[in-house]
């Protein structure tokens, strides 16, 4: 084949597969794009920036944004649309974010980028003014309403939102219940620009202290905005809270839309003076399978407490409202020893779980019993209406007509701004001199009684016999008991093992006892009597044979001594004893005048002193 | 031999003595103030129930323990259709006095109103031995009656190795054992019952109907609930939450503890903490 037919072949195949591929570059959509809603703005006031990502048929990633200088994110939603093209579905998905700025200046909002199948696109910068606002925070602006994507209608085909509505997947309004008719009139002007709208007020910015506040919260929204919607209350700190809250729905046209409206009402009864803010109250939408959720939340609420004028009256408990008092007993007539029953009753409207209840004199004639107190409450147009009903058991201790008097109840109107006083009348008491208590059931009829019908057996009329009314075990006395035995069983076989063994010893215990029999000889003898000498000698003979555990009688003087130094008895010592025994033993032969007995006496008895140290 | 009884004899007398001794030291006896009682009683012959439990309450908060008020407010309960207290205040004064065949019946007729199953009997042996002691002894009378036969078991012990070898002395072995035997089941269930009572206080439910959580915390419901009058046992307590287990560990979860009251009250969970 010729070379020039090749290059023709080949330019015109680059030619038509290049005519084929601009459709296809020109149906590319563009993958990320970012907008703004305006390019100046106060700090005052909120800004919206949209990116929009096309992904064609694939599912869109979350884009990533710029570190935000200058911006807060106050909220966030999706939305998505979807086309049919020649066939061909194409997803766009929509990341509102509602910004703020927190200073005055020249801000720009850098590229936002995204990845959509392995390929990075970015949008370019946005520069946005910012001046400075007067402070006046306006309501943020609500971002794109969750809820379904608008699906556009082909020609030949159902409509997709009429397919989806017949399998129920439309648009649910999200209220149950009656809705009250809504009055646009009194609608804020806010909602002309925002489909979702959250606001609060309380009925009263300067109360007393104790007096009733209504804090009101009101959600505006579409008619057909669908996912579960969640209320968070404030704290109210600084308030007593009534644990029930009212929620009424309201549904109505503004601005030829269909909305719905919340009002929830809380009320509050302060308990500190002065200057008490209530933080902002919250609605989080949870969103749906097409959007993504958001919070929306209202101003901070401030409220002035007031004190209560001064002048309180003596009985006044705190009471701020308008109430009565009436009271009653159920006996006119009684005996000594009947209980009455007294029966207090305070009606009316305010801080009626708050207050502390009344107190009244019992005259000695009485025997009170502690009180008990119910209340009984509604609410009625955001104010709590009941009773509060007190009980008191009285027992007449003397006869006669007895009294009880009169019982006063003060209170604040705040109304009138004055404090009042309720009182009730007295009432008189009949009372007989003779109380007797009614006669005790038998226990024949008891038994009975529960044999036959299984009904409840009846009370007894007397206390039982408690010998030990409280609890032995948290008594420490009751655990030391528990050593006695272990202590006596110690104590037993220590002394009986003892006197084994001094028993076992007889030596030992003749020891022992040498000096003492010792001495008690030695004071029997007479040292003027004849046979003093001699005497003297045997009881020092019969204290070593004690000490020595050994007969020594028969031993002469040298071994004696040799005993005695084989004992540890010093030479002194040793000589001392051959002393005494020499003058013992020729004591035996002749009297002995050159040695004075007084001395001789003392010298026995320190010598047997000093060797019962040694021996 | 003669010397040997005699100190034998002197022991016991020293010991026994120091033991009866010891027990009358211990023992109280508060004043009741029986007027009160016939006030109450009055009023709820008279049908007044609600008045007659708060004069009953408040003799119990002034200290008067007594099987008799608790039983009378037990009753007082009942009549106002309060199940839960009327079988929390039985269980008290069963307590207090395990025999008495009127608590035990009214107890009993409360247990069939209650909706609530009623719990089966332990399979374990020590437990068994432990509810049989309840149902027949206060845990003053068990506590004593350990301490006495601890007493006994010293004195035997004592009296075993004084006594020559002989008929005696076998006797004495024989009592040593026997007693040492009923020690240690009356030391048994006396410790199980303390350690249940410290533990594993019993508590019974006095709100109408409450959820059993599966944590502490009112998001974690399941689909159990109790009604008034059910018999649990409290595990542990977090908060404001109590951890509470059915008798034999059947179930368990928690609830709020405003909705109980334990039996006991020397446990860690006395009603005053609520």
């Amino acid at each position: 084949m010729n070379r020039k037919p090749k290059i023709y072949i080949t330019v015109l195949s680059t030619i038509f597969l290049s005519l084929l591929s601009i459709p296809v570059y020109a149906q590319a959509p563009t993958v990320i794009t970012a907008e703004v809603d305006r390019s100046t703005l106060t700090t005052d006031e909120y800004l919206i920036l949209s990116v929009t990502i096309n992904t064609g048929s694939a599912a869109a990633s979350e884009p990533r944004l710029p570190a935000l200088d200058g911006f807060d994110i106050v909220a966030t939603s999706t939305s998505t649309q979807l086309s049919i093209i020649n066939g061909v579905v194409n997803s766009e998905k929509v990341f509102h974010y509602t910004l703020h700025p927190s200073a005055a200046g020249e801000m720009t909002i850098g590229p936002i980028l995204t990845d959509q199948n392995g390929q990075a696109y970015q949008t370019a910068p946005i520069k946005v003014s910012v001046s400075q606002g007067t402070g006046q925070r306006q309501s943020p602006p609500q971002p794109a309403a969750p809820g379904f994507p608008s699906l556009p209608s082909i020609a030949g085909f159902p409509s997709l939102s009429g397919l989806l509505q017949s399998f129920g997947l439309d648009n649910q309004p999200d209220i149950q219940g009656p809705v009250e008719p809504l009055d646009s009139a009194k609608l804020p002007s806010e909602l002309r620009e925002n489909e979702y709208l959250v606001e609060a007020e309380v009925d009263n910015a300067s109360p007393y202290l104790g007096e009733q506040v209504v804090y009101t919260f009101r959600y505006y929204r579409p008619a057909s905005a669908t996912g579960r919607s969640i209320y968070e209350p404030p704290e109210f700190s600084g308030f007593w809270v009534h644990p029930e809250t009212s929620e009424t729905q309201f549904g109505g046209q503004f601005a030829g839309r269909k909305i719905h409206m919340t009002e929830i009402q809380t009320i509050l009864t302060p308990t500190i003076l002065g200057e008490v803010e209530i933080d902002p109250a919250k609605i989080t939408s949870e969103g749906d399978i097409f959007s993504r959720g958001f919070t929306i939340q209202t101003r901070s609420e401030s409220i002035s407490v007031q004190p209560l004028p001064e002048g309180a009256p003596q009985d006044f408990s705190g009471a701020v409202g308008n109430f009565n008092i009436a009271a009653q007993v159920d006996l006119e007539q009684a005996k000594v020893n009947d209980a009455v029953t007294l029966t207090v009753t305070i009606s009316g409207e305010g801080n009626l779980e708050t207050f502390t209840d009344p107190q009244w004199e019992v005259r000695p004639q009485w025997r009170a019993f502690d009180s008990q107190a119910s209340t009984d409450i509604q609410v009625e147009a955001g104010t709590i209406i009941g009773t509060r009903t007190i009980k008191q058991v009285l027992v007449p201790t003397t006869d006669g007509e007895l009294t009880l008097p009169s019982i006063e109840f003060s209170y604040f109107d705040p109304q009138a701004g004055t404090y009042q006083t309720a009182r009730t009348e007295p009432f008189s008491i009949f009372v007989e001199p003779d109380g007797q208590a009614p006669a005790p059931v038998s226990i024949e009829e008891q038994h009975s009684q529960a044999g036959t019908t299984g009904s409840l057996l009846p009370i007894k009329n007397t206390p039982d016999t408690d010998f030990f009314p409280s609890s032995l075990i948290n008594k420490p006395g009751f655990w030391l008991l528990w050593l006695l035995p272990v202590v006596l069983i110690f104590s037993h076989f220590s002394w009986q093992k003892r006197r084994e063994n001094i028993l076992d010893n007889q030596g030992t215990r003749r020891g022992r006892k040498a000096a003492k029999k010792a001495y008690q000889a030695l004071k029997k003898k007479n040292p003027e009597s004849g046979g003093y000498f001699n005497a003297v000698g045997h009881i020092l003979i019969d204290y070593l044979s004690d000490k020595l555990d050994r007969s020594v009688s028969g031993l002469t003087q040298a071994e004696i001594s040799g005993l005695l130094l084989a004992h540890g008895v010093d030479h002194d010592l040793v000589k001392q004893v051959r002393t005494c025994k020499t003058i013992s033993e020729m004591a035996q032969y002749a009297p002995i005048h050159d040695v004075n007995t007084g001395q001789f006496h003392q010298e026995i008895k320190s010598l047997i002193a000093e060797l019962d140290k040694v021996l | 031999m003669k010397h040997n009884l005699l100190t034998i004899t002197l022991i016991g007398i020293l010991l026994f003595g120091s033991l009866v001794a010891g027990i009358y030291s211990l023992a109280s006896s508060d004043s009741f103030d029986a007027e009160a009682m016939e006030v109450a009683n009055q009023l709820y012959s008279t049908g007044s129930y609600a008045e007659a439990g708060q004069v009953y309450e408040q003799l119990l908060s002034q200290g008067m323990a007594n099987s008799s008020l608790y039983y009378n407010l037990g009753n007082a309960y009942y009549a106002q259709g309060d199940l839960g207290r009327a079988i929390l205040n039985y269980q008290r004064a069963s307590r207090l006095n395990p025999r008495d065949p009127q608590i035990r019946e009214n107890l009993a007729l409360a247990r069939t109103q209650s909706v609530n199953e009623a719990a089966v009997a332990s399979s374990n042996p020590i437990q068994s031995l432990a509810d049989f002691s309840s149902s027949w002894f206060t845990l003053n009378e068990t506590a004593l009656l350990t301490l006495g036969l601890w007493f006994l078991l010293g004195f035997l012990f004592i009296a075993f190795r004084r006594i020559q070898p002989g008929k005696m002395r076998s006797f004495t072995q024989y009592g040593l054992i026997l007693t040492a035997l009923i020690f240690l089941m009356m030391g048994i269930s006396l410790g199980t019952r303390l350690y249940t009572e410290q533990i594993r206080p019993e508590a019974v439910i006095i709100a109408d109907q409450v959820t059993i959580n599966s944590s502490p915390g009112d998001e974690f419901t399941t689909d159990f609930s109790l009604s008034s009058g059910a018999e649990v046992e409290v595990l542990d307590v977090q908060g404001s939450w109590a951890h509470l287990a059915l008798p034999n560990d059947i179930l368990d979860g928690w609830i709020p503890l405003s909705t109980m009251e334990t039996v006991s009250q020397m446990g860690s969970f006395d009603k005053t903490i609520f």
